[in-house]
């Protein structure tokens, strides 16, 4: 229903749109600065949530040690530099005088309070697996910190970069929920008033260590509707919307009222094979079969005709703004007289009935994209059929590995930009959401050492073997990257970041 | 009256254990919370970890007893996506909820029972035709396509009223007036009924021979006597207001019931959910609790009867 909504409405709206007659010029900035987001932030406290909704809007009230530019490119954040002192320690020199919104002092206490909190199994924070290498959190003095891992983590800054905001230990000890209801960091903005599911209010705290924000207020509100979220844009009552879905990119294109600006991506759309127990006499369970599939996918007919252009083909498991992600190692190409060729030879001249599971609305363009997947799949003579199911059921059953249908239309995302992230997760053998189980011997063991990676060199070097051998065996249909889209108020100046964060310090209004 | 309304409460309490059973029942079977907090964005230990954490580890027999003892004792639970007690929760919702099912109500009441009036005193005339079509139109038009088109229309176009949010009493009217538009349709078709049907009745010839103005007649007796089946469906149409009315509030991003209750399903945050239909089940009781004593003020034959009872 809600999909006829957003059709019906935007139709609608492209006949305003075009009529540029009533947009009225504004002389001043808009003031608060009001951001759309679908969903309203779950927490206060970051150390109870990794959902992106709340994420979001904690990114402009909490800081992390380190941070992280619109290019991935790891900056100073609370911490003003790291290093490895040994193999399994890294230590971090931290800014010094900065105080929590509440006044309470930021310091090397405050840093390992944070980190012990969202390791501790009781706080009960759903990142804390990315993190769990960390061993113990040592004071070195009030502006050093020491931490310790389990293993050689050369990559621990990269996971800092995103994870790890830092919370005012009094405050949280004070009570279970009291970040829960009123977050205190000591970022850029500062918590001014929350009505559930409707607005959180921000305003800028003019003693941020980075400098004052150049807006100094920002609302975040929930507005579920995306065809209500796109009217507010038009109105000028909202000036900023991430995720905007494919129906909606022509209408902002078109309009005067607003602008589309497009950011890199760290997702990527598969249909992954489902090769849980897979009988030796499948279809599927052949290496040619998968390879046959990727061919007769044209993956710019699909971006051009769904995705209005925006996102690009994906060779394997990984975007180039990933590190380690080869760009040497090309997208398979659209060459069905090929799949057609591998089939035959796998013994499959008439093809073979297929099917995919998909949602409708969980993932931008999910449906229509599978839907043209399958479409592309019957003509080389793979008889493929839709389902279309709730996404927290088909979750349920992918988790459970009990998955009827042979294909999994889904999205992959990875926040800290690492190229050997997604095929842990997705195709690992026992990755959590892999279904290639029992899966490839020497694709688990190049996971496994990537894994224990001691620096980044060897990491990368690792993460390409894994790229060659997760094409040559295709357990999944890699398509394209997923899109990182926002509608602006044509004179706010913000570059959409591939994290997705919506951090507000960054932007601000262009000069008349 | 006192045994009747025991009885009713008895009742009322076996139909909300089969309410929450059912609910329960569906949740637990169709999806698994641990996995859709997370998203595919953590580790296996995560979600064992949170699975633990909640009890969702336990076999589905001790989930259930667990879950009702806490209920019987008056104790909601936590939420697992927002980390507060349920009935905080649900209470913050109960403010915007109950502004706009009244608004709803009073758009419903003030639209519909004019219109139901026009018609039958014009009945057969085309002044009736043209009110029982606004009416048809009014239960006909989805509640999403018209919120849109007043969006459209009032808050892109014109700018005079804000798209959506809550606050003000200018983001009220859009939502009311959709809400409300529904069943005004509803009430207005069942006042034309209700007023026909008394017309018809002999003692409205009586009033009519004794020399009553038509006016007097279809306020003071006919109106009166129409009003049960009117009021009974208000009623329960306020009851249903209350309960969420989860497409007008995410047309118009209004956070009350519905969108709680929505959010929680999609996340199968389990005890919100459970709340929330728990919540939906006494609202209910309590209007149709409330109406059987309005009847008694309307219609003194009733309140005679219980009397002698």
């Amino acid at each position: 229903m809600m999909r006829t909504m957003a059709a019906l409405g935007v139709a609608a709206l492209l006949v305003i749109a075009s009529d540029p007659g009533t947009a009225e010029a504004q002389a001043q900035a808009p003031d608060p600065l009001v951001v759309a987001q679908g969903v309203d932030m779950q927490t206060g406290d970051p150390h109870k949530t990794t959902l992106t909704h709340a994420v979001n809007v904690l990114a402009n009230i909490y800081d992390t040690l380190i941070g992280r530019d619109a290019g991935l490119t790891l900056k100073p954040g609370l911490a003003l530099s790291w290093r490895a002192v040994d193999a399994t320690t890294w230590e971090f020199k931290l800014r010094q005088g900065v105080t929590f919104h509440n006044g309470e002092p930021f310091n090397a206490q405050a840093v390992k309070f944070s980190f012990e909190r969202m390791l501790d199994p009781k706080t009960r924070w759903p990142g804390a697996g990315a993190l769990r290498p960390i061993k113990s959190v040592t004071v070195v003095d009030d502006a050093t910190v020491r931490f310790t891992t389990e293993r050689p983590w050369p990559l621990m800054p990269r996971y800092l970069g995103y994870y790890g905001m830092i919370v005012p230990p009094a405050l949280a000890q004070s009570g279970e929920d009291a970040l829960v209801r009123h977050p205190v960091g000591t970022g850029p903005y500062r918590f001014v008033r929350w009505v559930k599911d409707d607005r959180v209010e921000l305003e800028a705290n003019a003693d941020f260590w980075g400098g004052k924000p150049r807006i100094s207020r920002v609302t975040f509100r929930a507005i579920p509707s995306e065809s209500s979220r796109l009217a507010e844009l038009l109105a000028g009552s909202v000036h900023l919307m991430n995720l905007v879905p494919p129906e909606l990119f022509k209408p902002i294109q078109d309009s005067p009222r607003a602008k589309l600006v497009e950011g890199r991506s760290l997702s990527v759309y598969f249909v992954i094979a489902n090769l849980v127990n897979i009988a030796r006499d499948r279809p599927l369970a052949d290496p040619r079969v998968r390879q046959a599939l990727n061919h007769a996918i044209d993956r710019q007919a699909i971006l051009a005709s769904i995705m209005h252009n925006v996102g690009r083909p994906v060779a394997t498991v990984c975007t180039e703004v990933m590190l380690g992600c080869d760009a040497s190692i090309s997208p398979f190409a659209y060459d069905p007289e090929r799949a057609r060729a591998l089939l035959r030879e796998a013994g499959y001249p008439n093809g073979f009935e297929f099917s995919i599971t998909t949602t409708s609305g969980a993932y931008p363009g999910d449906r229509d994209i599978t839907l043209a997947v399958a479409d592309q799949l019957n003509r080389v003579g793979v008889r493929t059929r839709v389902n279309v199911t709730e996404y927290g059921v088909q979750l349920k059953t992918v988790q459970s590995r009990q998955l009827a249908e042979d294909g999994w239309f889904t999205r992959f995302t990875d926040f800290f930009g690492l190229s050997t992230i997604i095929p842990f997760r997705a195709f690992y053998s026992q990755g959590e959401w892999s279904l290639w189980r029992p899966g490839h011997r020497e694709f688990d063991q190049l996971i496994e050492a990537a894994n224990a990676a001691r620096d980044e060199t060897q990491m990368r070097d690792l993460s390409r073997r894994i790229q060659t051998v997760y094409k040559e065996e295709a357990p999944a249909i890699s398509l394209f990257t997923a899109p990182n889209v926002y509608g602006m108020h044509p004179d706010l100046e913000w570059t959409p970041r591939p994290d997705l964060l919506l951090t507000m310090f960054d932007a601000g209004w262009r000069r008349r | 009256m006192i045994e009747y309304v025991i009885r009713r409460l008895a009742l009322s309490v076996v139909a909300m254990l089969g309410v929450i059973t059912i609910v329960f029942l569906l949740l637990h079977v169709s999806g698994d919370p641990a996995t859709l907090l997370v998203s595919q964005d953590a580790t296996q230990q995560d979600i064992d970890r949170i699975r633990q954490a909640y009890g969702l580890d336990q076999p589905l027999s001790v989930q259930y007893a667990r879950f009702v003892t806490r209920v019987v004792r008056g104790d909601l639970g936590f939420s697992y996506r927002q980390g507060l007690p349920v009935g905080e929760l649900i209470v913050e919702r109960l403010r915007a909820t109950f502004e706009l099912a009244m608004a709803g109500l009073a758009v419903a009441v003030l639209l519909g029972v004019p219109l139901g009036m026009i018609a039958a005193a014009r009945h057969g005339s085309a002044v009736d035709t043209a009110a029982m079509t606004v009416a048809l139109l009014g239960t006909s038009v989805p509640s999403f396509w018209l919120g849109l088109l007043l969006i459209i229309i009032f808050g892109v176009q014109l700018g005079w009223l804000p798209v959506s949010g809550y606050g003000s009493f200018q983001h009220l009217l859009m939502p009311a007036f959709v809400l409300g538009g529904f069943y005004a349709a509803q009430v207005s078709r069942l006042t034309r009924t209700s007023l026909l049907e008394v017309l018809a009745q002999d003692f409205i010839r009586t009033a009519r021979a004794k020399g009553l103005a038509a006016r007097a007649v279809l306020l003071k007796h006919v109106l009166r006597n129409a009003a049960l089946p009117v009021l009974t469906v208000v009623g329960l149409d306020f009851g249903r207001m209350l309960g969420g009315a989860v497409v007008v509030e995410t047309v118009f991003a209004w956070p009350g019931m519905g969108r709680l209750a929505v959010q929680a399903v999609l996340g199968r945050d389990f005890p919100v959910v459970q709340g929330a239909a728990i919540m939906g089940a006494v609202v209910f009781l309590t209007v149709s609790l409330m109406i059987d004593l309005l009847y008694g003020w309307v219609d003194p034959r009733l309140r005679a009867a219980t009397h002698r009872a």
